[in-house]
């Protein structure tokens, strides 16, 4: 499979925005500190 | 009755060694996912078809999902004049049982189902059959990274489907019903609890995940190679995956109390 730069940008951003939704639930509404 | 039974009999025994050669196949996925050459590039592939191409569906289902539980609890909780208590309702639903759920649910009919059927029409047009002939494991360079990536995806995916859903819930209970945004945010954050809730929620996000890929990828491989195989095994995948997450949902919830 070839590198997409485009593809790859995407993916990274929603990986990116999984993370930031774990951490928002597990810091700011779960209150783990 | 004889027959009936004789039926009856086979189908049980179809049944268990169908389960057989699942398990057989799960443990395939497994040894590939860990031995080298680990396959990166088409592990990226995945992700972006089974996650960044399902963004859309999940956050607008989320979205919608949150803001009519916000609703639906307002008018519930009014009568008892705990509409305060309006975040606990939407949170708690969203995070222990809507999320992971409704999310497994969508993941398997937007991309569960795509990755039967790219598997089944690669079978039916002789593509694995080639790939064993140059020695190359299909279970290794196709199956595995389309698994792993649905087992990945999944906790991701149901995390920003909760987030969608509590936005919604705020957006209908504090700027629709009128719901203080502070007692909202207040009894959202006292009724959730990270190791209770969040935990519970992202380990059956995991849960589905690992059943929706394993499903999915072992319904393609073992599609009959034909046009109507490949159509039956897509239709096959949606209704099996669908109910065992609702079963497992069940057991998973009765067990460990999450």
């Amino acid at each position: 499979m070839t590198r997409a730069p485009m593809r790859d940008f995407l993916v990274g951003c929603f990986v990116l925005a999984g993370l930031a939704a774990v951490a928002y639930l597990s810091f700011q509404v779960g209150g783990l500190s | 009755v004889t027959a009936v039974v004789q039926d009856l009999g086979w189908l049980a025994v179809r049944f268990v060694v169908d389960l057989g050669r699942l398990a057989t196949f799960g443990m395939q996925i497994v040894r590939a996912a860990f031995l080298p050459p680990l396959r990166i590039r088409l592990f990226v592939g995945e992700l972006f078809k089974l996650g960044v191409l399902s963004l859309v569906i999940i956050s607008v289902c989320g979205l919608a999902v949150g803001m009519v539980l916000s609703l639906q609890g307002y008018n519930t909780l009014v009568r008892f004049g705990a509409e305060q208590s309006l975040g606990a309702v939407v949170g708690l639903s969203l995070v222990r049982e809507l999320g992971p759920v409704l999310t497994a649910l969508l993941a398997t009919g937007r991309a569960g189902s795509a990755t039967t059927a790219e598997i089944g029409t690669m079978v039916a047009t002789e593509q694995l059959d080639a790939l064993r002939m140059m020695s190359v494991d299909p279970v290794d360079l196709v199956v595995t990274p389309r698994a792993v990536a649905m087992l990945s995806v999944m906790p991701l995916l149901s995390a920003l489907f909760i987030v969608c859903g509590l936005f919604g819930g705020y957006l209908v209970g504090v700027g629709l019903m009128g719901v203080d945004p502070g007692a909202y945010m207040s009894s959202l954050r006292s009724a959730v609890d990270f190791r209770d809730d969040i935990v519970g929620s992202f380990l059956k996000a995991v849960v589905f995940g690992a059943l929706v890929g394993l499903i999915a990828t072992y319904r393609g491989f073992t599609a009959v190679p034909t046009s109507a195989g490949v159509g039956s095994a897509t239709t096959s995948t949606v209704v099996v995956a669908s109910v065992t997450i609702l079963i497992f949902d069940y057991f998973i919830t009765a067990l460990w109390g999450v």
